[in-house]
């Protein structure tokens, strides 16, 4: 059977690669192919290295400014601090302390995390129900929770922060259930598709085991969708953490009681006093530090949560 | 064993609908009873008939310039990143070395947050503007083209990985075979390749499309309502709500009603017509 | 005691309006090894499924030991089944696969009941002092589930029995077939369950090994002595190891009785041909009747005089003159030679033309047509026959059986066709 996983492997190189290597080989005869494979090469490069430029070219932007002081960024935001416009890390500790900004990320982990544990396990609970338990009415309920997914959020907002008011869910844990509600259309969506992969027998065999059917989900059925839960799980992260207007709506903009993209919006806004640009500058640098330190992590994960996300779409 | 299965609905279903039925079908239907009331707080409304939907959308409406935007830039956007994202997903999948790092790298600004992107583009476009003398608020044109540059600067990475991922199943016997029977690279890629990825082509499309229609945290971010006649759809849905004179927000509520429809029957297009191409496949 | 009764069972899927099992009745009797047989779609699984507890009955009883089981889940029938894909959990090594039956189980009330007794005893010939008693009957009081030692014990002897101490850390997916159908029998064994089910458990593994795990299946019955009810599409299987055979077609009953039976007093055509391999042959002859001897005549003109010991029957008198189906096995015709010329009834012989023989070794398979149908025999591999040739073939009436051709069910057949005891 390893014999048989090594051939595998070698099959499934990247088809793009294989094709590669075919076209390198006919082109061991001909000259003039093979330098102009070099040429494509290299033109190929340059466009690769300059939009990977076009990528850096922002973040190092800010980064820079960051370290400067308030004057010099407005006046020349595209040059390096030189030793009148360094100000270590001033920018920073203002920016901070102005909008309460540890309190913020301290929110957006918590709601971002809470939210997308409690949509992964009450989707995935659900999905599995409505997918092996065919009657008119778990089609129904299948359907109405598809169809939040193309509601847009301008829709509901209103009578959602009037209901999550009068409901007494406008702080952090309120906002959880939110989330959770909102959630629910794509990952019951991707988990159903996922579901229907799952082999009956060894669910049949659980039940047989002497399980009921909350354990027979628990011990057998979620640990084989684990692939399927990582993706959904990056998917609703990705989400969550750099959502706007939920947040803005519903635990409002009082500083530190909100997330981080609330607190720069306000901050921008000049809802924390005069607009400081030094330490706006930081704020920036340091929520995107937690998102590239995530990435960093979970690229693969992340890549092939997009691809499955978008072919079951 | 269904009908042992089915003693257990409670269990299984309860947590999630309680959840989605509060936080959103609730709401939903609040929604469309809202958009035909005058609407200042959800205990304070009284019923308007359908004069909202007349203040939304006829003389004096915002509604139709903010469509017309987001149409223009719909149409820019969508076909801006499908080709810049297929461009790099050809080459990057050509078997270079280092492929996998650029792939990884184009798709990281997909990560960051619309605020956060909005007001980055916000200060480095004004920045850039500053030492032409003028900045981005000046003109309408400015704001426009500068979403578009962040949408593209965000979304290109994302419809990449799409697109790479698609080139990667097109069986090597096809471009192959092409090649044999004389075609040079450009016309294999146009009669060969590309055929052979437009279910992803629809997907990203269909993406960037509905993306581009619901765009609101970078459009508020970039020029927010510093420009009115920037402001794509959903922005200006969101003004009317707030901005209203009388502090019936029902008129913005009817707006995001008819929003509402014209993004439903743009997914309803796209599952009718993936649904015609499996048939046909 | 694992009886398992079907009482007028009948079983319909939801939105479809014909029944998939019609009305099943019988009784499978406690430790008996019961195999349920038929073609593809005969409603076998179903039935099996039925008695685990995984489909729905729609109407009748189902009685296990007495009791009424139709609507208990399966986790509470105390029943154990192997699957024909296996079904072993994919995220769990081999030992988490056999023990997860006894990690999930909770105690029955009378096992703890059994060992409340057990500590009550040990307590007393140790003559501990009252304060480690106290502490030991309540550990054993609160014992919900089994112990971790229990499950090992109980894990290890199983593994040993089957073989499969080495691989009790793998997962499933670095097994073989083979080894993986082992597993799930362990897992199946483990909780020492009343009745058994296996749902064409052989039926992924290649000839060889099928042979092997059919005998070791055999040899797990005996030793158990527990109920097992086995599904299998292959009649060869059936009947080697089936103490007592079901056969199925179309959701009913065709016929129930020990492999034997079956083959020697099939109760219709279809069991008849069904049963047997090469499957029997039947021709179209019409009954006909001079004075007390009847006759059958075949489509090609050729008439055959009926032995007494089957034309006595008197349900013959309703056919005179009608259509008959009769049915000959292949291993029961035999060929006219010099040798049997003598005790040969000369209207029994038939001229027929080999279109294909087939050596096997010890038999061949001769293949010839009558009646414009092709027909099989098998004979010892004594006579050098061979395709393209003529031979001549007896089809002896002793050995025929006679069905109606309208309602298919078996008519008659000669007290000959059954066996006889052993006599020294």
């Amino acid at each position: 059977m390893a014999e048989e996983k090594k051939q595998e492997k070698q099959q499934n190189a990247p088809v793009a690669g294989n094709a590669a290597a075919v076209t390198l080989q006919k082109g061991g005869k001909d000259r003039s192919i093979k330098n102009s494979k070099i040429v494509g090469n290299v033109f190929t490069y340059i466009v690769l290295v300059l939009a990977a430029g076009l990528v850096f070219f922002p973040l190092l932007v800010v980064f820079m400014n960051s370290f400067k002081a308030k004057l010099y960024i407005s006046t020349s935001p595209f040059t390096f601090p030189t030793a009148e416009t360094f100000v270590g890390f001033t920018n920073y500790v203002t920016g901070i302390k102005q909008s309460d900004f540890f309190s913020s990320l301290l929110n957006s982990l918590l709601i971002t995390v809470c939210s997308t544990v409690l949509i992964l396990i009450l989707c995935s609970m659900a999905a599995w129900f409505l997918t092996r338990v065919q009657t008119w009415w778990t089609k129904v309920i299948y359907y109405v929770i598809i169809f939040s997914m193309i509601v847009p959020f301008q829709m509901v907002m209103l009578p959602l922060a009037g209901v999550a008011g009068i409901l007494k869910l406008k702080n952090v844990w309120g906002i959880i259930l939110i989330y959770v509600g909102f959630g629910a259309g794509l990952s019951t969506f991707m988990y159903s598709g996922f579901v229907k992969g799952v082999p009956v027998d060894i669910e049949e065999s659980a039940m047989i085991d002497g399980c009921n059917p909350l354990q027979t989900f628990f011990h057998v059925v979620f640990p084989v969708m684990k692939p399927t839960t990582i993706t959904i799980a990056i998917l609703n992260v990705m989400w969550i953490w750099n959502d706007y207007l939920l947040p803005y709506q519903v635990l409002g903009t009082t500083k530190g009681k909100t997330t981080l993209p609330v607190a720069i919006q306000i901050a921008m806004q000049g809802g924390y006093g005069d607009v400081n640009m030094g330490g706006f500058m930081a704020m920036i640098v340091l929520t995107i530090i937690p998102v590239i330190v995530f990435y960093l992590f979970g690229q693969k994960y992340i890549i092939k949560g997009v691809i499955s996300g978008a072919v079951k779409g | 064993m269904q009908r042992y299965y089915k003693k257990w609905a409670p269990i299984f279903l309860a947590p999630l609908l309680i959840c989605f039925i509060g936080a959103f079908l609730v709401p939903f239907f609040m929604g469309v009873f809202f958009s035909f009331t005058k609407y200042r707080t959800i205990r304070d409304f009284s019923f308007n008939g359908v004069s909202n939907f007349v203040d939304a959308f006829g003389k004096g409406s915002t509604f139709w310039h903010a469509l017309g935007m987001t149409v223009a830039f719909v149409c820019v956007s969508v076909i801006l990143i499908n080709v810049f994202a297929l461009a790099l997903a050809l080459l990057l999948t050509k078997g270079l070395k280092g492929s996998a790092f650029f792939r990884s790298l184009f798709f990281m600004p997909n990560l960051i947050g619309g605020i956060v992107l909005g007001w980055i583009w916000n200060l480095i476009l004004n920045g850039f503007l500053m030492s032409l003398g003028t900045n981005l608020y000046a003109k309408p044109a400015y704001g426009f083209w500068g979403l578009v540059l962040v949408t593209c600067w965000q979304q290109v990475g994302y419809m990449m990985v799409i697109y790479i991922a698609a080139l990667m199943n097109v069986p090597v016997e096809l471009t192959e075979s092409a090649q044999i029977d004389g075609a040079n690279k450009w016309q294999t890629i146009k009669n060969v390749t590309i055929p052979m990825i437009v279910p992803a082509i629809t997907i990203c499309t269909f993406l960037t499309l509905t993306n581009g229609f619901k765009l609101f945290d970078q459009n508020l971010a970039l020029t927010g309502s510093s420009v009115p006649e920037d402001q794509l759809l959903a922005l200006d849905i969101y003004q009317t709500m707030f901005n209203n004179a009388a502090g019936n927000m029902g008129i913005g509520q009817a707006k995001a009603l008819v929003f509402f429809l014209i993004v439903a029957a743009i997914s309803g297009l796209q599952v009718f017509l993936s649904r015609k191409k499996e048939v046909q496949a | 005691m694992a009886s398992i009764k079907f009482n007028h069972i009948k079983k319909t899927y939801p939105g479809e309006t014909k029944p998939v099992i019609k009305d099943l009745n019988f009784e499978i009797k406690d430790k008996e090894f019961i195999i349920f047989v038929g073609p593809s779609g005969c409603g076998k699984s179903t039935t099996l499924r039925m008695i685990a507890g995984l489909e729905d009955i729609t109407g009748g009883d189902l009685i296990i030991d007495g009791k009424k089981v139709n609507d208990i889940p399966p986790r509470d029938r105390d029943i154990a089944m192997v699957f024909q894909n296996y079904a072993l959990y994919p995220n769990m090594t081999v030992y988490k696969n056999i023990a997860f039956p006894l990690k999930i189980r909770r105690l029955s009330a009378k096992e703890r009941a059994s060992r409340m007794e057990t500590a009550q005893a040990f307590v007393k010939q140790k003559k501990l002092p009252p304060e480690e008693a106290k502490e030991y009957l309540d550990k054993i009081q609160n014992q919900k589930h089994y112990s971790k030692e229990e499950i090992d014990a109980k894990v290890q002897a199983v593994s040993k029995v089957l073989d499969l101490d080495k691989f009790l850390q793998r997962k499933p997916a670095n097994l073989s077939g083979g080894q993986r159908q082992r597993v799930a029998l362990g897992r199946a064994m483990v909780r020492s369950p009343r009745v058994f089910l296996l749902d064409e458990p052989l039926s992924n593994l290649d000839a060889k090994l099928r042979t092997e795990m059919r005998s070791q299946i055999s040899m797990l019955h005996k030793k158990l002595d527990t109920t097992f009810v086995y599904v299998t599409h292959d009649q060869t299987e059936a009947m080697t190891i089936a103490d007592r055979i079901v056969v199925m077609n179309h959701g009913d009953l065709q016929q129930f009785d020990t492999p034997r039976n079956l083959y020697e007093c099939p109760c219709n055509m279809f069991v008849a041909g069904f049963i047997g391999s090469p499957e029997m042959n039947f021709l179209d002859v019409t009954l006909s009747s001079e004075g007390d001897k009847s006759f059958i005549s075949f489509g090609d003109g050729h008439k055959v005089q009926l032995d007494q010991s089957v034309s006595s029957n008197p349900v013959f008198k309703k056919y005179n003159g009608k259509k008959l189906a009769l049915g000959i096995r292949p291993e029961a015709i035999t060929l006219a030679t010099a040798e049997n010329q003598a005790t040969t009834a000369p209207d029994s012989v038939f001229n027929v033309y080999v279109k294909m023989a087939e050596f096997l070794g010890s038999e061949i398979y001769l293949y010839f047509d009558i009646d414009g149908k092709q027909h099989v025999a098998r004979i010892p591999s004594t006579y050098q026959v061979h395709s393209d040739m003529n031979v001549k073939i007896i089809i002896d009436s002793k050995k025929c059986y006679f069905f109606d051709p309208e309602t298919q069910d078996t008519i008659a057949f000669s007290a000959q066709s059954k066996s006889i005891p052993l006599s020294f």
